[in-house]
């Protein structure tokens, strides 16, 4: 790749690459990623998408909220076992509406910790004025922004309580 | 606690070398990131296709750490490295090293790294970053990925350091702790370079090196058969540029700096024909780049049709084949 190849005017990222120099050298070079500078509203947008569809499901109680967040956070069932410690014959039960029914408190604190969730939020699903589900803000933090509001859940020492209020929101 | 370790912050293309590279500088020893990757056999290539992943996806480059493990046996560094088995363990380890002013590099889940952009942040083991102080209950985190030092809270840290799964981090830190004077630099790039052949060529696995190159090239085209709807297909095959490009490879999937680093090699060795090799690794690296935009593209415009996806086959096929020409005839020269 050619010094002058590298996307000088990016926006988004910085990001370095490694290109050969006018003077015939090969070096790191400060630049923009393709992806990120071009696609990138492509990428939120399959993965709004693929939130509202699954949410739609859970919602119908066609998946468990298990699947909803594994799916959501790329994880197979394998590696959700490994991460929550739940045994993956029992995962692949809680991952039906059926089989979540007798998932134990125990367990869903694990789950919990593994998708980074309030063990609350496998029986509720908070949703601000543009649509948006909370969790998932930091995922469409752009969108969120045209919230007046947002939706805060702090974690108390009680691991499985959380409170759950609303905000200003200032910037 | 507070502490601040005046650690010059760089970014990098790729976490583990320019991690290492940064540590290295602090205690004295200059050596640039490409020079990490090769001596480290950093380059290589893996097709996987099972139930540990929920798709099938490729590696660019070696097993995390083994460049470090490399380096450390080619050039005499020594490691203090170090696993915990509980996070409150690991945040004393982490401590009582950062107290005596060292900085020291940990290995975290994406996803906890809360500075990162948002698409970044995905659940893989693989990040390694420094940790260059502490500020009451926040840790001063250099990420070669991020254009400066980040405060970062301790639950997040221990979250990332603990986040099982996968090649799990177990709160895995390491700093260097011996550095020799003086180096043996021709040896180590020779078996650098020499490791690095053996894995893209003669690994026995038929998953690995170009031989996973041809699997991937293959199997490409069975794809659509894998994928849960064509959104899902479509972000699959934009992960390909994700994993060649984005994902800290310094671009075309790590052969951009493995040219650089030949280009050292030729000085190092005092064998100008690895300057004919660096070349013609640049010009490997524009045609993953081709492979990368192409596959970009076809998921872009969610066009799925077979005769597309046997050419993007073909496409990776044709690395397979001047990879394998490539390094065969860097095996003999060296």
């Amino acid at each position: 790749m050619k010094e002058k190849d590298v996307i000088h005017d990016y926006k988004v990222k910085k990001y370095i690459f490694y290109a050969e120099k006018e003077d015939g050298s090969y070096g790191p070079v400060e630049g923009g990623s393709y992806m990120i500078e071009n696609e990138l509203d492509d990428f939120w947008f399959k993965k709004s998408h693929l939130e509202k569809t699954l949410r739609a499901q859970l919602l119908k109680g066609e998946i468990s909220p298990v699947q909803y967040y594994m799916v959501l956070e790329e994880m197979t069932v394998a590696e959700l076992a490994d991460r929550s410690g739940v045994c993956k014959v029992r995962v692949k039960k809680h991952l039906k509406p059926e089989g979540f029914r007798k998932t134990h408190v125990s367990d869903l604190e694990k789950y919990a910790k593994a998708f980074d969730v309030p063990v609350a939020n496998f029986f509720q699903i908070i949703e601000t004025s543009s649509g948006l589900n909370p969790n998932y803000h930091f995922y469409f933090e752009d969108e969120a922004r045209k919230d007046k509001v947002r939706v805060i859940q702090q974690k108390t020492e009680n691991p499985l309580m959380v409170v759950t209020k609303t905000e200003e929101r200032t910037q | 606690m507070n502490v601040t370790i005046p650690f010059e912050h760089r970014m990098s293309a790729h976490c583990e070398t320019g991690t290492l590279s940064s540590q290295l500088a602090f205690h004295g020893l200059t050596i640039p990131e490409s020079l990490v990757f090769g001596i480290g056999s950093g380059i290589f290539f893996g097709y996987f296709n099972n139930s540990r992943f929920a798709f099938p996806t490729f590696i660019v480059r070696n097993k995390p750490g083994q460049i470090r493990k490399n380096l450390s046996d080619r050039l005499g560094i020594k490691f203090h490295a170090e696993s915990f088995k509980t996070p409150e363990k690991a945040q004393a380890g982490l401590d009582k090293i950062l107290e005596k002013g060292i900085p020291v590099a940990v290995q975290v889940d994406f996803f906890f790294m809360e500075y990162l952009p948002q698409y970044l942040r995905v659940h893989i083991n693989v990040h390694f970053i420094n940790v260059v102080g502490k500020n009451g209950n926040n840790y001063l985190i250099s990420d070669c990925y991020h254009p400066k030092i980040v405060e970062l809270d301790e639950q997040s840290l221990m979250k990332g350091r603990f986040a099982g799964g996968n090649m799990a981090p177990e709160g895995f830190l390491f700093y260097p702790e011996f550095i020799p004077k003086e180096f043996d630099w021709p040896k180590a790039v020779h078996k650098g370079i020499k490791k690095a052949c053996f894995y893209m060529l003669k690994i026995p696995i038929p998953f690995l090196g170009v031989k996973g190159m041809r699997r991937f090239g293959r199997h490409i085209v069975e794809w659509p058969k894998l994928a849960i709807n064509s959104e899902d297909l479509s972000h699959q095959l934009s992960k390909i540029n994700v994993l060649l490009e984005d994902q800290g490879t310094g671009g075309a999937g790590f052969r951009f700096m493995y040219a650089t680093f030949l280009k050292k090699a030729a000085e190092i060795l005092e064998k100008p024909a690895l300057n004919d090799f660096s070349k013609q690794m640049m010009e490997i690296g524009d045609n993953w780049r081709g492979v990368s935009l192409y596959a970009a593209r076809l998921g872009r415009n969610r066009d799925f049709e077979r005769e597309h996806l046997l050419e993007l086959g073909k496409l990776i096929d044709k690395q397979a084949d001047r990879e394998e020409a490539f390094f065969k005839a860097l095996s003999k020269s060296i």
